[in-house]
C-alpha cells in the first residue's frame, strides 16, 4: 500500500478527505462520506446529529467545545467507527447542529496520518510506513 | 409548569424522572460539572492537567484516561449504565474547534 492517501479541495476550497464511518447499522466498512479537514479542532471527528441519527452511532452523553470566538457549546457525544485506508479506529465525536463534517487533529493522530497541504492537492501520509530510501545517484 | 414524576427500569437499575431530568446537553453538562467541581477538580488538576475524565452523572463516577476514547471506554466498562460528560482537565472544553457554527451554536442546544 502507499502510504499517500489522496486528499481534495471541495469546491469552496476546503482541505477534505474521504472515509467511511459506521455505527450499529451498517455493515463495515460503513457509508462513505467527503469530510472537512480542521487543523483547529482538537477531537477526531465532529458529526452533523442528522447524520448520526442515520448512521445509528451510539450515544455516550455530552461534552463542552470551545470555539475559536471563545464562545462555548454542548453537545452531545457518539462513538463511531472510522476506516480509512485499511485502519479502522473507534472514537468520539461531538455532533452537531450543522451540516458538516470535520475531522481533526485527533483525527490525524490516532491514524498517524501526516497532513500535506499545497496549492495544487491534499496529501495525507502515513507516518508508521516508512518511505522509500532515495538513491542518491538517480 | 405541571411535572409528571415516574420510575422506569433501565438495564436492571430503577431510575425516577427526577434522577433522569436531563434531558439536554446544558442539564447534563450542568450535573457533571457541579459533580466535577465538588469532587474530582482539585485533585484532577493537581496531577493529571491535559487528560480526560468522563464524569458520570448518574453514578456520580469519575473516569480518567490519556485520551477521550481511553476514559469513555473506561467509563463504559466500570459504568456500562451511565451517562457521561467528557472534561479535559485544566481546560474549559473537552475540544476546541476552529470552525464557526454561526447562529447555529446559540440556538441549537438552547433547550
Amino acid at each position: 500500500m502507499s502510504p499517500l492517501s489522496p486528499g481534495h479541495y471541495d469546491q469552496a476550497g476546503h482541505a477534505c478527505l474521504k472515509l467511511h464511518l459506521r455505527g450499529v447499522r451498517h455493515p463495515a466498512p460503513g457509508v462513505e462520506f467527503e469530510v472537512m479537514i480542521d487543523t483547529g479542532f482538537s477531537g477526531f471527528i465532529q458529526i452533523p446529529i442528522v447524520q448520526a441519527i442515520a448512521l445509528q452511532l451510539p450515544l455516550q452523553g455530552t461534552q463542552t467545545l470551545v470555539l475559536a470566538n471563545g464562545e462555548t457549546v454542548n453537545t452531545f457525544t457518539a462513538l463511531v467507527v472510522a476506516t480509512f485506508g485499511e485502519k479502522e479506529l473507534v472514537g468520539v465525536a461531538p455532533l452537531s447542529p450543522s451540516d458538516v463534517f470535520l475531522v481533526g487533529m485527533g483525527f490525524l493522530r490516532q491514524f498517524d496520518q501526516a497532513l500535506i497541504i499545497s496549492k495544487n492537492g491534499i496529501g495525507l501520509m502515513d507516518e508508521l510506513v516508512p518511505a522509500e530510501p532515495v538513491d542518491p545517484k538517480a | 409548569m405541571s411535572h409528571v414524576s415516574a420510575t422506569y427500569d433501565i438495564g436492571g437499575i430503577a431510575m425516577s424522572t427526577e434522577q433522569t431530568n436531563l434531558a439536554t446537553p446544558g442539564r447534563i453538562v450542568k450535573a457533571a460539572e457541579a459533580i466535577y467541581e465538588n469532587k474530582y477538580k482539585t485533585d484532577m488538576e493537581a496531577s493529571h492537567d491535559g487528560e480526560f475524565v468522563a464524569i458520570d452523572v448518574l453514578g456520580e463516577g469519575c473516569y480518567l484516561g490519556d485520551s477521550a476514547e481511553a476514559a469513555l471506554q473506561k467509563a463504559r466498562d466500570e459504568a456500562p449504565h451511565g451517562v457521561f460528560h467528557l472534561i479535559r482537565v485544566g481546560a474549559p472544553g473537552a475540544f476546541s474547534s476552529s470552525y464557526g457554527w454561526g447562529n447555529e451554536s446559540s440556538v441549537a442546544w438552547a433547550l
